[in-house]
């Protein structure tokens, strides 16, 4: 007979703390009965454990697991992809439960739970989440702990403990394993995770959409500048050009079956786009790493190129990402920003694409544009007169009022209250009726600069649409309409821009940015931006070349020899230290005082040729002393005494007579 | 199969280098020369769970999940520390083997004890492929613990080697060592119901001594009674006027048990000595005085515990101690040359 | 206090030629309120220590001298019927005193033996369903000769452990036995040995035993020496805790005797020769049990400081 393995509470208990923590992050991701299972699971072990319910029969099992790869299947349609092996792995944990017979059983159960742990990763790296995966790592550690410990019911906290000790003396060489361990880059290709709901600025643009957006307080990206920062007016983060305009909704322009431009992979624009394009001075370097928003498309300054592999161009030189950005992603960018842009012509398609205006809408934008360009005599003093009537009378405001189908015509005559992409719309549609080529951009303006780091950071709360026109000779230019009605927004952000009562409504308590007035907590905001940036720069984006630089500087070369001696003494290191704190936690009590002193009064005799025996209580050797070295006697005797006195009729004021008396042995050649 | 006897093979051979690195001592200290570690199963199937983390990290280039990876190897190494420590510098020390009866598994007593005030956890003790004690020293600094090992035969039983082993703290890494602890177990012959007790001479329930007159030693006078011999008569006493006394003799009459070996003519050797056990139990269970005759040997009459542990140890060790006394010591010399 | 032991011990020594080191174990034993076993050939001197030792301390004395024909009723007493009262009467024993000696308690037979013991530990007499307590204080002195002599009963391990000392007198000196010789016999000079001490004081001094402190450190070493016992491979079977604790007893009443008011270490020395001798086996002696040569190994090798 097999005896039967019961599981310690302590192991279980810790068990099902672990697979609670580890599920509770995937459950948005997971089908909605895995609830149920989950619960039905938990009850069952531990009414299993109470000895009330017997583990279930064979055929039952088999029903279970049908029953769970069947609803994956419905639920995914498919096993190969992240979500569902993520399911299916998330389902053997847990039916695995009711499996646990054996000391062998809890093992696999919990190496499964570590598997659970790194799959989450794929969904989300902050510093946050790794926290949270190490807490759950302890967990499962915990449970591991529980299994092997004889009496661990008596200390279920104490084996939490020492999980965490374990845990806590592996961190040093995981640190070491981290930074010289190589990296060897994708081997093959894998499933990725699916894209879910876009964050961000989207890909069309209508009435109502940014005065939503600046809500979020969330951050879009980070970026670092090699040299300088520029002045705020400068910080138009372009993220995408809508030139396809049907009277309310802008959007990408289409070419063929596809809206948005056309995407040169080769690193450097064609030559055929790069004719077209003047630059002067030295570019502006820059990283940027954008928050995952599942959507192609980039954001950096005019005129931006970049060097890096994963980066393309398009025609109207704006950068995009051959994947979906659906983690955290980190791009180089040179932008320069004294450019002319296809200042010489544009083509007869771009020109009808830039000019189009749908017939039957705003009727009366298009003739008082028409009359106002004949005022005006040149585009110049034109867009100049557009920008004149915004200053004028308009008002900028998170909460305009809802616009009818002319929606450029309510807004320009009637309600003349609205938000960027009110501005930007109004004023490419007069332009447009006017004969100027001219296109909306959306992205960013601006950002919060980080002084601890010397950062930016760059919010949702920073989206913006502004307008490019083109005009001959000078090629495109941007024309921010907002600028005109609110000076303030682009200067020094959107609060200042909008009245106090409105800028409250921006106001979200649970967010540290809410509270930027008070320096403590802006101080801690600021701190906790660097760690964040810090924790993307150089944990989810060590890679190799961060690698080589690290360790060039650490080792003075990078060379296999050298690696390999430094996993091992630092391997080494750690182990020593590991070691020596263990050593020392099995050393024994420290000896009392007079103990001790008794002890250097045995030696001083040892010295002095007397040796004593173990047995030999201090009286016996005082005896034998006055026999055998009666010139010795004198001293002995008092240590003797004094000693006894301390130590057995606890006179605690012996010690210092018995101190003294040890260091006045008599000299050794008598 | 094949990779599972290539195993064993290794293991036995391991086993057999370990063991002559160890002479057989009472007491042992546990220490690097003594213990072994190695993964276990388990471990081994931690490791390729490692190296999963390690090319899901790889292949989706994700720090963090590599960081995973690396965390639990470091877990694994310093797992083997403390794994190593649960059991480096525990002290055993052979209290003593319990006789037991040929087939019965018999006692061995040990005492184990640490030093220092880190406790050790989940300490498994066994004799040779039998069962494990499971031992733990968390508040305590010494524990003595019983550990069970079955004999065969009778005389003088050698348990093998005792295997101390630990998979403390996480399971994935087994530390152990096996140790000869001297350790000699007497091993009594298996009692056989042998029929009731001798009754070849009279005894009485309490085994005392009989006062039946005419014998040796001088016990006292007492009043003349017809009938008493005339050589008895106390006539110094009688002379002084002190009345007609009798000397009175009493003799040690040998009504005692007898446990004789030639009762049991017609059984071969072992079967007499599982008889004879049987009769000793028996008759230490009535607390008679009893005595046993062997060929070449005896042991006078008696009780109490002493006496019977006696009485089967001669049972236990007839026509085997000399054997086995030289092989021993031949052992010994064999040990104490190559240390 | 020195000066009364001393005098006691003086007193004794009147009688009990060289014999200072037994006088002192016996008076340790008494005052801690332990009996006494006293083992040796005949003609030691067994009877003599014990006479002198209630006469100096004054106490009512009676001698029993144990044979295998005695009966447990000779111990304690018995009933008889009288016919004027037309009821039972009850003849008290010789156990009915305050120092009992029992002579040759090896002599009579275990029941009369366990009669005794019984007595002995719980104080008190049960006959016939009646309980009588036994006078205060109640001390028994009992000698037996080697156990190797022929005829004897030896005690069992468990009645052993009754006698919180056993202590032998052995031969005595060469100038102690010269004295012997020259001098008249010392027995008949006992009965001019005179109470030293009234049965007030005596109580008094056994109420001090309990102040003499044993300080932690000397707890350590009684502990060492106790594990050592228990798990020293030499040692067939460890110290019980009763053993434990008339060890403890002992030494207290030792340093007392020595005019201390602590123990120190070699009090325990002392008395446990007296103390665990006979509580402990050799696991290689399935013969008497009686470890003094084992328990000087132990006391040589347990270290006093502690490791």
């Amino acid at each position: 007979m097999i005896p039967v393995f019961q599981i310690p509470r302590n192991s279980l208990v810790w068990l099902l703390v672990a697979q609670t923590l580890l599920i509770l992050p995937h459950l948005p991701r997971l089908p909605v009965w895995i609830l149920f299972a989950w619960f039905i699971t938990v009850v069952w072990r531990v009414q299993i454990f109470r000895g009330l319910w017997p583990f279930p029969r064979p055929w039952v099992k088999v029903m279970i697991v049908l029953l769970c790869v069947m609803g994956l299947l419905s639920e995914y349609g498919r096993f190969f992809g992240i979500e569902p092996m993520v399911g299916l792995l998330i389902t053997a944990f847990l039916l695995k439960l009711l499996e646990m017979r054996q000391k062998r059983d809890v093992l696999i159960v919990a190496f499964l739970g570590f598997f659970v742990a790194a799959t989450q990763f794929l969904f989300s790296q902050t510093l946050l989440t790794t926290l949270y995966i190490l807490l759950t790592v302890t967990a499962l550690t915990t449970a591991l702990l529980g299994v092997h410990q004889s009496e661990g019911h008596r200390y279920p906290w104490r084996s939490f403990k020492l999980a965490g000790t374990l845990i806590a003396q592996s961190l040093p060489l995981m640190l070491a394993l981290f930074i010289i361990m190589p990296r060897l880059g994708s081997l093959w290709a894998v499933p990725q995770p699916e894209q879910r709901a876009a964050t961000g600025v989207s890909d069309s643009m209508a009435p109502g959409d940014f005065s939503r957006l600046v809500q979020d307080k969330a951050t879009a990206f980070r970026v670092t500048f090699d040299g300088d920062i520029p002045p705020p007016p400068f910080l138009y983060w372009r993220g995408l050009v809508l030139s396809d305009f049907d009277g309310r909704r802008w959007q990408q322009a289409r070419f063929g079956r596809f809206r948005g431009d056309s995407v040169n992979w080769n690193n450097e624009p064609l030559e055929q786009w790069r004719s077209t394009v003047e630059t002067t001075g030295e570019p502006l370097s820059y990283q940027v790493i954008l928050e995952p928003t599942q959507q192609h498309w980039l954001y950096a300054l005019p005129l931006a190129s970049s060097s890096d592999e994963r980066v393309g161009f398009t025609r109207d030189y704006r950068l995009v990402s051959r994947l979906p950005v659906n983690s955290r992603y980190q791009y180089q960018v040179d932008s320069h920003l004294n450019y002319r842009l296809q200042a010489q012509a544009l083509s007869g398609s771009d020109l009808g694409r830039e000019l189009y205006l749908p017939d039957g809408f705003n009727p009366r934008s298009v003739q008082q544009a028409r009359q106002w360009f004949a005022q005006a005599g040149s585009p110049r003093a034109y867009i100049d007169r557009v920008l004149a009537y915004f200053t004028r009378d308009f008002t900028y405001t998170l909460e305009p009022p809802l616009l009818g189908q002319h929606s450029v015509d309510d807004f320009l005559w009637q309600t003349k209250r609205g938000f960027c992409e009110h501005f930007a719309s109004a004023f490419v549609v007069m332009m447009r009726a006017a004969g100027i080529p001219a296109r909306v951009v959306v992205g960013y303006q601006g950002g919060a600069l980080n002084p601890l780091k010397n950062f930016l950071v760059v919010r949702q709360a920073d989206a913006h649409a502004w307008s490019e026109v083109w005009l001959e000779g000078e090629g495109w230019l941007r024309v921010d309409p907002t600028a005109a009605v609110a000076p303030g927004r682009i200067e020094s952000g959107l609060d200042s821009a909008l009245s106090p009562a409105e800028a409250e409504l921006l106001d979200d308590p649970f967010s540290l940015e809410s509270y930027r007035s008070f320096a403590l907590l802006d101080g801690i905001r600021l701190r906790l931006e660097v760690l964040e940036y810090d924790w993307h720069q150089w944990v989810m984006n060590y890679d190799q070349q961060k690698q080589s630089g690290l360790l060039n500087s650490l080792l003075g070369a990078v060379t296999p020899g050298r690696v390999a001696a430094a996993l091992l003494i630092s391997g080494f290191v750690v182990l020593a230290a590991v070691g020596a704190m263990l050593a020392l936690s099995g050393r024994r009590a420290p000896l009392d005082p007079g103990d001790k002193l008794y002890r250097r009064f045995l030696r001083r005799l040892k010295s002095r040729g007397f040796q004593h025996h173990p047995g030999e209580g201090p009286r016996t050797l005082a005896k034998r002393v006055k026999s055998e070295r009666p010139e010795l006697n004198a001293w002995v005797s008092q240590v003797v005494n004094s000693y006894e006195r301390y130590r057995y009729g606890e006179e605690g004021g012996q010690l210092e007579l018995l101190r003294r008396l040890v260091r006045e042995a008599p000299s050794r050649r008598i | 199969m094949i990779f599972q006897s290539a195993a064993n093979d290794l293991r036995a051979r391991l086993h057999r280098w370990a063991d002559a690195r160890r002479p057989p001592a009472a007491s042992q200290q546990l220490n690097h020369h003594s213990l072994f570690i190695f993964p276990s199963g388990a471990g081994l199937v931690f490791l390729v769970l490692i190296t999963m983390l390690w090319l899901v990290g790889t292949n989706y280039e994700n720090n963090l999940v590599l960081a995973l990876a690396f965390l639990l190897i470091a877990l694994f190494i310093v797992t083997i520390l403390h794994t190593f420590t649960n059991l480096a510098g525990l002290k055993l020390q052979l209290l003593g083997a319990r006789p037991a009866f040929s087939g019965e598994s018999a006692e061995v007593r040990l005492l184990v004890s640490r030093s220092g005030k880190r406790g050790r956890d989940n300490i498994l003790l066994g004799w040779g492929e039998s069962e494990e004690q499971v031992l733990s020293l968390i508040d305590e600094s010494e524990k003595i613990v019983s550990v069970y090992v079955p004999t065969r035969g009778r005389g003088w039983f050698d348990p093998g080697r005792l295997r101390i082993e630990s998979r403390f703290p996480l399971g994935i890494l087994r530390c152990w060592a096996r140790l000869d602890m001297d350790c000699r177990i007497l091993v009594y012959p298996r009692p056989i119901a042998a029929g009731p007790l001798p009754v070849a001479q009279a005894i009485r329930e309490d085994g005392d001594l009989s006062t039946a007159r005419g014998a040796d030693e001088f016990a006292g006078y007492r009043s003349y009674q017809p009938g008493d011999t005339l050589r008895n008569v106390a006539w110094k006493q009688y002379a002084r006027g002190m009345g007609l006394y009798s000397r009175d003799y009493s003799a040690f009459v040998d009504t005692r048990l007898w446990l004789d070996w030639d009762y049991l003519a017609g059984l071969d050797r072992e079967a007499r000595l599982s008889r004879l056990c049987w009769w000793v139990q028996q008759a230490s269970k009535t607390e008679a005085e009893y005595g046993l005759r062997l060929p070449g040997q005896g042991l006078d009459p008696g009780r109490g515990g002493a006496h019977q542990e006696q009485a089967l140890r001669m049972l236990a060790l007839f026509e085997l101690e000399a054997a086995d006394s030289s092989a021993r010591s031949g052992k010994r010399k064999s040990t104490g040359a190559t240390t | 206090m020195q000066n009364l032991a001393d005098r006691i011990v003086g007193q004794i020594g009147t009688v009990l030629l060289g014999k200072e080191q037994a006088v002192k174990l016996a008076l340790a034993c008494l005052l801690s309120r332990g009996h006494l076993l006293i083992e040796d050939l005949p003609g030691m001197g067994k009877t003599t220590l014990a006479q002198a030792l209630a006469n100096v301390l004054g106490l009512s004395y009676r001698r029993v001298q144990f044979t295998s024909d005695m009966l447990p009723a000779d111990i304690l007493g018995f009933s008889v019927f009288d016919r004027e009262s037309n009821g039972f009467n009850f003849h008290p024993g010789p156990v009915f005193t305050q120092v009992l000696l029992a002579d040759e308690i090896n002599r009579t037979t275990p029941k009369t033996q366990s009669a005794l013991l019984e007595a002995m530990e719980e104080r008190q007499v049960t006959l016939e369903g009646e309980t009588r307590p036994l006078p205060e204080p109640f001390f028994v002195i009992a000698t037996q000769n080697p156990t190797t002599q022929s005829g004897t009963f030896p005690l069992p391990e468990s009645q052993l452990d009754r006698f919180l000392m056993r202590i032998e007198l052995g031969y005595p000196d060469s100038r102690a036995e010269r004295a012997l010789l020259m001098g008249i016999n010392p027995r008949e000079r006992l009965d001019d040995i005179q109470p030293l001490v009234s049965y007030d004081e005596f109580v008094v001094l056994q109420k001090q035993v309990d102040t003499i402190k044993a300080s932690d450190s000397l707890l350590d070493y009684l502990q060492r020496l106790i594990n050592y016992t228990r798990t020293a491979q030499e040692f067939s079977c460890g110290l019980s805790p009763r053993g434990s604790l008339a060890l403890l007893r002992s030494a207290r009443a030792w340093a007392l005797i020595e005019g201390r008011q602590y123990v120190i270490p070699e009090d325990v020395q002392a008395v446990a020769p007296a103390v665990i001798g006979h509580r402990v086996r050799d696991a290689g002696d399935f013969g008497d049990p009686g470890g003094v040569a084992l328990v000087e190994r132990l006391i040589n090798n347990v270290d006093v400081m502690g490791a």
